[in-house]
Order: C-alpha cells, then sequence, then structure tokens
C-alpha cells in the first residue's frame, strides 16, 4: 500500500525532480567554468614554440633569437663580471620588428623574458635583469621591450642563474598583462 | 469536512522528512566542513638552530644570528629607538620566482612587525632575489623594552614569510629573548649575495 503510494508521488512530482537533479549539477558547473575560462585565459601557460633562428609573431610584432650566450662564474667572463661561484650569466639577445604592432600611446604594450625550468615543487622563473648585474656582452643594445615604439630594435635580456640551470631552462617571452607565456624560443 | 486523505498525510510527512533531511545537512555542513581559516592555513616549519638551512615550496632561510641593541645603524642611518631593536641576521633565497623576505616577531600573542625605517635592511625592496641565488642580510624588529619582561619572552617567534601565505610556507624560530643581552649598537650593512 505504502509502495504504492509512494510510488504515486513520485509520479506526480517526477518533473520537478528531475529538474533538481539536472539543475543543480548544471549550476555548480556553470559557476565553475565561467570562472575557469577567465582564469585559464589570463594564465595560459602554454606559448608558441618558436625552432632557433625561426620567427614568432606576437601583436603584429615579429620576435627572432639571435644569439643566447652563457657565461660561467668559473670562466675568464665570469671571473671578470664577479659572478659569485655556483652562478653563471645568461644573455639572450632578441631581434624584434614591431613596425606593424597595433600598441598607442592610450594603449601601450610592453614584453619581458624570463628563464623557465622545471623543478621538484614546479616551474622555477628568473626575471631578466632582477639580478642587477652589469653585463651587456653585446654592447648598448636595448634592455628593455616595447612594441608601443613602433620600432625595429634589439632587445637584451640579461638574466644570473644558479650554474647549469640555463641550458635547460625555456626562454619564455610574456606580455605585460595579462601575465601570459606567449613564445618559447629554443635555443 | 477537512478531514485529510492518507495521500496528503503521505505528502506532508514527506515534506517534513525531506525538511529535516535538509536542517541536519545544513547542521552537518556547518559543524564539519572546515572553516576559509583552516582549508588555507600556511604550512610551518621549524628552524631548530642557528646556521640550520630550512626549505619551504617558496624560499630557503638560514638564521645566522640574533642580537638586541639599543640602536642600530648603516653606513647612511643611525636609528635610536626609545624601545629596543631586535637584529635577525639571514641567509635567504627564494626557490620558484623572484621574491623578497618578509616577518614579524611574535611574543605570546602580541605582534611587532619587521622595521622599515632603515632603507638597507633585508625587508626593503633591495634586498629581492631570484631563484636558488642566496643573500645575507638583517631583519630589524623595534618593540618596547618592557617586552623583554612580558610573559612570553623566553619564547619568542620570528616568523619568516613569502608574500602570500595561505597554503604556502611559513618558518619558525624561536629565541629566548630574557638571555640574549642589549648591545649598546649594532652595525648592518646592505643584503650581499653569496654563493649559492
Amino acid at each position: 500500500m505504502s509502495e504504492h503510494r509512494v510510488r504515486d508521488w513520485l509520479r506526480r512530482h517526477r518533473w520537478g525532480l528531475i529538474a533538481l537533479a539536472v539543475l543543480i549539477p548544471a549550476a555548480v558547473l556553470a559557476s565553475l567554468s565561467i570562472r575557469w575560462f577567465d582564469y585559464n585565459d589570463m594564465t595560459s601557460q602554454n606559448p608558441q614554440v618558436i625552432a632557433g633562428g625561426e620567427t614568432g609573431v606576437v601583436e603584429r610584432s615579429l620576435f627572432t633569437l639571435t644569439d643566447f650566450t652563457v657565461v660561467g662564474w668559473d670562466s675568464d667572463a665570469g671571473r671578470e663580471l664577479g659572478l659569485l661561484e655556483g652562478t653563471e650569466a645568461v644573455s639572450a639577445i632578441i631581434h624584434v620588428d614591431a613596425t606593424e604592432s597595433p600598441a598607442s600611446d592610450e594603449h601601450p604594450i610592453g614584453c619581458d623574458a624570463l628563464l623557465v625550468a622545471a623543478g621538484p615543487d614546479g616551474d622555477r622563473i628568473w626575471e631578466a635583469g632582477s639580478s642587477a648585474i652589469d653585463y651587456y656582452p653585446s654592447g648598448d643594445l636595448v634592455g628593455n621591450c616595447s612594441l608601443s615604439g613602433h620600432e625595429v630594435l634589439d632587445w637584451e635580456a640579461v638574466f644570473v642563474t644558479p650554474e647549469g640551470t640555463a641550458d635547460q631552462a625555456r626562454l619564455i617571452i610574456t606580455g605585460s598583462w595579462p601575465y601570459r607565456y606567449l613564445l618559447q624560443f629554443e635555443h | 469536512m477537512s478531514a485529510s486523505t492518507p495521500g496528503s498525510r503521505l505528502s506532508r510527512r514527506a515534506a517534513v522528512l525531506v525538511g529535516a533531511v535538509f536542517i541536519a545537512t545544513a547542521i552537518a555542513v556547518a559543524v564539519f566542513v572546515p572553516s576559509e581559516e583552516q582549508t588555507t592555513a600556511p604550512y610551518v616549519s621549524v628552524i631548530p638552530a642557528l646556521d640550520t638551512t630550512v626549505e619551504t615550496r617558496e624560499f630557503s632561510l638560514e638564521v645566522t644570528r640574533v642580537r638586541l641593541a639599543d640602536r642600530v645603524q648603516t653606513p647612511e642611518w643611525l636609528g635610536d629607538t626609545n624601545g629596543v631593536w631586535l637584529v635577525v641576521d639571514i641567509v635567504f633565497a627564494p626557490r620558484l620566482a623572484t621574491a623578497g623576505i618578509d616577518g614579524m616577531l611574535r611574543i605570546d600573542d602580541r605582534i611587532y612587525l619587521t622595521s622599515r625605517r632603515p632603507d638597507t635592511a633585508a625587508v626593503d625592496q633591495g634586498a629581492i632575489g631570484d631563484p636558488g641565488l642566496p643573500w645575507a642580510g638583517s631583519m630589524l624588529i623595534e618593540m618596547p623594552v618592557s617586552a623583554l619582561r612580558s610573559s612570553g619572552a623566553d619564547a619568542a617567534v620570528v616568523q619568516f614569510t613569502v608574500g602570500e601565505t595561505r597554503l604556502d610556507g611559513v618558518l619558525e624560530y624561536t629565541i629566548d629573548l630574557t638571555e640574549l643581552a642589549t648591545q649598546d649598537s649594532v652595525t648592518i650593512f646592505e643584503p650581499e649575495r653569496v654563493a649559492p
């Protein structure tokens, strides 16, 4: 008898129950996915990979890695620089053609360089220029990258890392905002 | 006239039952689900002794010396105080990304933040480091003299952090302030890179 009534109750309320079963998971998924896509767009870590000597295009600007030099602390150049034991300096020269860049005074576009190496606790990231070392072996090249000048420039990004890091690290070009990996140069 | 049918009695019972289940679930959620503070608490590790390097996911740190001083000076600055300075010499290196160190002193439930008065203190912006490249420097904490005699001074805790601490590593070093002699003056210098 009671089983019949339960079945009857379920039949009368079936659409409400189906709606609950579908809408609650859908609401949870929707609320998560909207935030996920925003977050994913902001932090994309899947850059274009550019083979040595090839050219990558970002913001209608052309980027080519023309030189990647590593100087160890125990080399003549390293001693001259005063590198500490166990460290090395890295100079990456990137040819940038920003003549077609969409940047303007109202919407300037900057770019930064990172060395990124995989580590046991996640990627280890070195920022160009943060070590304040006076090392620009190629002369007076531009130390900062901007696409706002609509010009052709050779940009020299300089890093100091622990010894043995640079050859395994990825050279990454990022936009100034949002913080995304745009280009990855093989060297 | 208003006698209820067996079907409507069943509906009422079902509604009461469903309501009770919802209320019980709400109570269970409120009681058993950890608070945001609990779910985002940092991982605290202890530095057991001087000259011992301890690592978190984000940084490594070694305390090399701890001093109390009435006055702190740098080549460009003289730090007088009505209280007393705690000078903590450290060797610090980020592990994942460019970062600077920060910290505070906790005596019981009282918190003293690191001082920004001297430009050369290790917590200044100039002391930012890169992964795997350590530097040596000093952290300064200014506090009232009475703090040295307060309860908990024999187990004061210096806490070291790098930026956001939620779900990340924090290091703590315990000091017996009552055992430290107060020097007239201590000189500190710019943070200096040291070999990895």
